[in-house]
């Protein structure tokens, strides 16, 4: 990851100085080419598993499975998005990915692979909640890329009382 | 055969299968590679509102006109009213363009058809107090209501523009009753539709061809006569010379809107005439990438979008606001109560809702949102459309380039419409508990659900209203190619030709100086048809009328 390609972000020079500050070789990308990487998919399973609590399914194989479903649509949807939009997606889960931009980014240093969803929901709270846009307009991606993932998939429809479209 | 809801096959007849089986001329995806130089005397950008009417009148009178849109060609058989499939194939950066600060979304359809093929029909004339505004600030004596009068007439009957006699669904019936025990005035949303299933899924393209859309009237009707279409082409640039637009440089590409061929030349057009129709953002764009004149600074600049914000209530019966047709009733109390130059009105209207959109829109994660979307069935969701440019502290926002070239929009969300905003957030509670809503939230990140309509109007009356905060979004963008009787105050002249380009037209909704204050399609039928007319005059020496 370049730094000349972090400020390409809207707004994101503090963070790039941050990550730059960290060392460009210490940074790993959670997505490349619209594909989750390893550390990618622990990510949006973490991330998955704190925003749709109460959405999900209740018993463990059928979360694992919507998780699974959840990280295949993930992929789907940023691959759709023009090339400055993944940009933008690929540098914020590189920040998120690594502890300085964690912090940077949350407020927060989280361990995605250990994580609790009350621990992700706490920093989530905080960027919702923030004075500084920059967090704002993480929380808010963050917030439509896995909702929007998860309720693409006629499965998750029940769950909203949605009987699907009328056939014709 | 259905599985899941889904219709895997459908029972409706593909007027756009059928055309292409006759012979239309398509290139572009998988319709086959397009040639690396095409001649014509017309080129026109796009597919939308303006390019299909500017097409279908020109191609009337004989002329040889070819249609660049950056969108593919969909049609009934491939809208199965899933929003998953519809946002990446149908809307511009798959339903997620965003402003520069990302504080607004913007819907605008990519697609043969534009966003005509994905509105939700509604068809309002522009207001007369818009027009007499126009006269006034931008000198255009001439767009009043009489002479439009029957250029909207023509629109009407051809795009079978007419009342929606069928009862609306509860959504919108909602807003009716609410607005009635209050006093406030509301109506019916004329529709551009021809026997409509009633399936509110519009938003998706039309899977039985009843939406009168650009993709099912003018454009078959101009490939029947013989225009030639390229899909999934995007227009980078004209290059000029003497004054004049030489060619038109376009690149194919792929779904996501990335070249197809990185090492291929540009495909060049070369046209008599050239009409942009490519959508406000997009329009603008092509002129800035062509480094085109703009001695008064005006391209670009005056983009307007309508800011919408919305409120979800919670009714104690079902609402079911997916189904039935989306935006029948509607109210302008709030928009001709006040100064159209005074703080900013607003124009109330029921959207669809289905889960996708519902899931991004609804704030907050974890139980408390998934508490809020169990309620889906029961959700009511008004929204506000922000009438904006009439007063010095709404100027809009200015389309600029990105370095890869692509077009994005500044738009400050300022103290001026953010007031606006909170009083849009109040009527809609007010309205939502006079129709017996059990809770009403506004869609802002710190808002809760209120119980009584004094404990929203209080806590609406204590949000913060930042932008990132307030929930706006926008479909309707307008402005940025503005029109003006002075070239200091415009950059296309009121006969929609380019001040400072002779044979460049502009035939979309960029050209409005400031925002409609209505859901804008109708306006952009209508005053085109009138553009198209004066255009077929001005290349053929003969009139041509549209329907």
């Amino acid at each position: 990851m370049q730094r000349r390609r972090l400020l390409g972000w809207g707004g994101a020079a503090v963070l790039a100085a941050v990550l730059a500050g960290a060392g460009a070789a210490s940074l790993r990308p959670a997505i490349r080419r619209g594909l989750l990487t390893a550390d990618g998919q622990v990510l949006v399973n973490a991330l998955g598993q704190a925003i749709l609590q109460g959405s999900l399914p209740e018993d463990n194989p059928a979360v694992a499975l919507a998780l699974t479903g959840l990280q295949k649509r993930f992929e789907e949807l940023v691959q759709a998005l023009p090339a400055h939009t993944q940009s933008d997606i690929e540098e914020m889960l590189v920040a998120l990915n690594h502890p300085a931009g964690c912090r940077a980014l949350m407020g927060h240093s989280i361990d995605w692979a250990t994580a609790s969803p009350q621990q992700v929901q706490t920093a989530l709270t905080d960027m919702q909640k923030s004075d500084w846009s920059l967090r704002r307009q993480a929380y808010l991606a963050l917030h439509d890329l896995i909702g929007g993932a998860y309720f693409a998939a006629p499965q998750t429809w029940a769950s909203l009382g949605y009987p699907g479209p009328v056939a014709v | 055969m259905t599985i899941q809801g889904i219709n895997l096959t459908s029972s409706v007849q593909d007027p756009i299968l059928e055309g292409l089986k006759r012979g239309w001329k398509v290139w572009g995806g998988s319709h086959g590679p397009v040639p690396d130089l095409i001649t014509c005397d017309v080129a026109i950008v796009g597919s939308g509102a303006g390019a299909g009417v500017t097409a279908e009148i020109l191609v009337r009178a004989g002329l040889d006109v070819v249609m660049i849109e950056e969108g593919p060609l969909r049609s009934s058989s491939n809208f199965r009213q899933r929003e998953s499939e519809a946002y990446p194939q149908l809307y511009q950066e798959s339903a997620a363009r965003k402003t520069a600060d990302k504080s607004i979304n913007i819907l605008q359809g990519r697609c043969v058809g534009g966003s005509t093929t994905v509105n939700w029909t509604s068809s309002f004339r522009t207001p007369a107090g818009t027009l007499t505004y126009w006269a006034e600030h931008f000198g255009l004596k001439d767009w009043q209501v009489d002479a439009l009068s029957p250029y909207f007439d023509q629109a009407e009957r051809r795009l079978q523009i007419g009342p929606w006699l069928t009862p609306p669904n509860e959504n919108n019936d909602l807003l009716r009753r609410g607005a009635a025990r209050l006093g406030i005035p509301a109506a019916s949303i004329a529709r551009n539709v021809k026997g409509c299933w009633n399936l509110g899924s519009c938003g998706m393209g039309c899977p039985t061809n009843a939406k009168q859309s650009m993709l099912v009237t003018t454009i078959p009707a101009a490939l029947d006569a013989g225009a030639r279409l390229l899909v999934q082409t995007r227009a980078d640039r004209f290059t000029f010379s003497g004054g004049k637009a030489a060619a038109l440089l376009v690149h194919e590409v792929n779904q996501a809107g990335a070249l197809v061929n990185v090492a291929r030349k540009a495909i060049k057009i070369v046209a008599k005439h050239y009409v942009l129709s490519a959508g406000a953002i997009n329009s603008p764009a092509v002129l800035l990438r062509s480094h085109a004149p703009d001695p008064h600074g005006r391209l670009g600049q005056r983009t307007f979008l309508h800011p919408v914000v919305m409120a979800a209530a919670v009714m104690p019966q079902t609402v079911a606001g997916w189904q039935g047709a989306p935006q029948t009733i509607y109210t302008d109390h709030f928009l001709e109560t006040q100064p159209i130059d005074g703080p900013m009105g607003y124009k109330l209207e029921a959207p669809p809702l289905h889960p996708l959109i519902f899931a991004s829109t609804v704030p907050g994660f974890g139980a408390s949102q998934a508490a809020l979307l169990r309620q889906f069935p029961h959700t009511h969701v008004l929204l506000a459309l922000l009438r904006d440019g009439f007063h010095e502290q709404s100027a809009g926002g200015e389309v600029r380039l990105r370095s890869d070239g692509s077009p994005v929009l500044d738009y400050p969300l300022n103290a001026f419409v953010m007031e606006g905003a909170r009083r849009a957030l109040l009527s809609m509670a007010e309205i939502q508990f006079a129709a017996g809503a059990k809770q009403v939230l506004p869609i802002h990140e710190l808002a809760r659900p209120y119980d009584t309509w004094g404990e929203a109007r209080e806590g609406i009356l204590a949000l913060d209203m930042q932008p990132l905060w307030t929930k706006v979004v926008s479909a309707h963008v307008m402005g940025g190619c503005g029109m003006a009787a002075d070239p200091q105050l415009g950059v296309i002249r009121p006969n929609g030709q380019h001040w400072q380009i002779d044979n460049l037209s502009v035939h979309d909704g960029s050209m409005f100086p400031t925002s409609i204050g209505a859901n804008p399609q109708l306006s952009i039928y209508g005053m085109v048809n009138r553009l198209a007319q004066d255009l077929c005059r001005r290349l053929t020496g003969s009139s041509a009328a549209w329907a």
